[in-house]
């Protein structure tokens, strides 16, 4: 396949004895948008942290621009050393939470220029003026001072986004990062997806966003009980669910 | 009985060096034990037995130990023992360093295992190493967390100081004995040592306190 940016083959991950991916198989390109739905607690999350590696797969492969990466991360452990293969996985790939993970002890540009500055090894003045050019272009210039308690969940948010999009990744990962936001503030978030997918973005959104869903994405998989039961295109998907799981889900998102 | 603290005023200069020495052998031995207590708060988290169990020997040790025993055990046993060219205030100091390490340690701890894993999460996503992850994010949080204990152990370090004038070390507590029993006014001295010790932990408490409430002011993360 021309342009394959990620591929999952048969991921598995348990905690305990509680099977949380039981096998996942996945294919994303350059450009897709690929939208991940299913049940809560169900191992949207856990796939989405497998695929950069914060968690680590059981067993399976995570290739990214076409190397493996899981197996260096199983045999050197969980992060404790500084992996570089681990650090250049990471840093082509930008992961925002649902719970914002902004670092509360430092101001907004803080925040967003920690990983230029620590990660890039470019000037002070480099990555200050790389965090600006995101901040601005997300509306956020009028609050580089501002420290993370002092903004809307909405703010945040878009901070958490802009924090991950100064490193430039090559794929975005998004984890239901609507869910923590009051109703209001979702819409200016959304917005936020919306453009990066027109931009040209590859992503994958897990999301109860269906009009991200249908606007945006290329592909929706439904996730459940640790696999991918079903996908196809929003269209196909939203309208003629085959599998009866996906048909319930949907019903009841959408009551 | 007749008062007189002509005499204590007479020694304000003897007092006022006792009270320098106080302030100094607290200073250093507070800074030494901040150094000392991360690395066994590291260990203590660490995830490796073997440094976990010297870690939690150090802190059970040493906070079991009482004060008075350590410095006489250092100083007229160890130092003696070994042959040890070691200074009564070089001692004190060590004894009470050693000491407040073990407390301290468990001060970062909690305030390390107080920041959700998920601060750890987002500085890894982004590509900083462990370590990087931990100086930059974990640590500047816990250590906010930690500040105002760490201020109420320097109090409780300067009180615990008065213990090392068994040592011989002039600081304040030896130098108000001793001069009050130059002048027979043993009353009036101890009393104006006491004052002096408690007004500087009210003074250090008010400190603390407001340290307090302006780091309150600005938030953690809940943990999810």
């Amino acid at each position: 396949m021309p342009d394959e940016i990620l591929r999952l083959v048969n991921l598995r991950k348990s905690f305990g004895d509680q099977e949380i991916l039981r096998g996942i198989d996945l294919e994303v390109h350059r450009g897709e948008t690929v939208v991940v739905i299913g049940p809560s607690g169900k191992g949207k999350s856990t796939l989405l942290k497998c695929i950069n590696l914060i968690t680590v797969p059981d067993s399976g492969q995570v290739l990214f621009m076409g190397k493996e990466y899981a197996e260096s991360a199983r045999k050197k452990g969980l992060g404790l050393s500084a992996n570089p293969e681990l650090r250049f996985l990471r840093t082509h790939i930008g992961l925002v939470f649902q719970q914002f993970n902004l670092f509360p002890h430092l101001a907004v540009l803080d925040n967003v220029m920690l990983a230029p500055l620590r990660v890039l090894g470019i000037s002070r003045d480099d990555a200050r003026e790389r965090s600006l050019k995101v901040l601005e272009r997300m509306g956020l210039a009028g609050k580089i001072e501002t420290f993370p308690s002092k903004l809307s969940g909405g703010e945040q948010q878009r901070v958490a986004i802009a924090r991950a999009l100064v490193m430039k990744p090559e794929l975005m990962l998004f984890d239901e990062i609507t869910s923590a936001l009051d109703p209001e503030l979702v819409g200016d978030v959304v917005k936020d997806m919306k453009q990066l997918a027109k931009d040209g973005m590859t992503m994958i959104v897990v999301t109860h966003q269906m009009s991200f869903a249908k606007e945006c994405g290329d592909r929706i998989l439904f996730v459940d009980e640790g696999l991918i039961i079903e996908e196809g295109t929003p269209k196909s998907m939203l309208s003629h669910p085959r599998e009866e799981r996906t048909q319930a889900f949907l019903q009841r998102i959408r009551v | 009985m007749n008062l007189d603290f002509g005499p204590v005023l007479e020694s304000a200069p003897f007092l006022l060096q006792g009270l320098r020495m106080t302030l100094f052998v607290s200073l250093v031995s507070m800074s030494v034990a901040v150094l000392l207590a991360l690395p066994i708060a590291l260990m203590r988290l660490s995830a490796i037995p073997a440094l976990e169990l010297v870690s939690a020997i150090y802190v059970d040790f040493f906070r079991g130990l009482p004060q008075l025993v350590f410095l006489m055990w250092m100083y007229f046993g160890v130092v003696v023992a070994f042959g040890l060219q070691l200074s009564s205030l070089q001692a004190a100091i060590a004894c009470l360093a050693i000491q407040a390490a073990a407390h301290l340690a468990e001060i970062y701890r909690s305030g390390i295992e107080a920041i959700p894993r998920e601060q750890t999460e987002a500085a890894l996503s982004l590509g900083l190493t462990p370590f990087q992850a931990f100086k930059d994010v974990v640590f500047p949080q816990a250590l906010r967390i930690a500040t105002p204990a760490i201020g109420n152990d320097f109090i409780g370090m300067i009180k615990g100081s008065a213990l090392v004038s068994i040592l011989g070390v002039y600081e304040l507590m030896r130098l108000a004995q001793a001069r009050g029993n130059y002048f027979f006014r043993p009353f009036e001295f101890l009393t104006t040592a006491a004052v002096i010790y408690v007004v500087i932990a009210l003074i250090l408490g008010a400190v603390v306190s407001r340290l307090e409430t302006r780091l309150a002011g600005t938030s953690l993360p809940e943990a999810t």
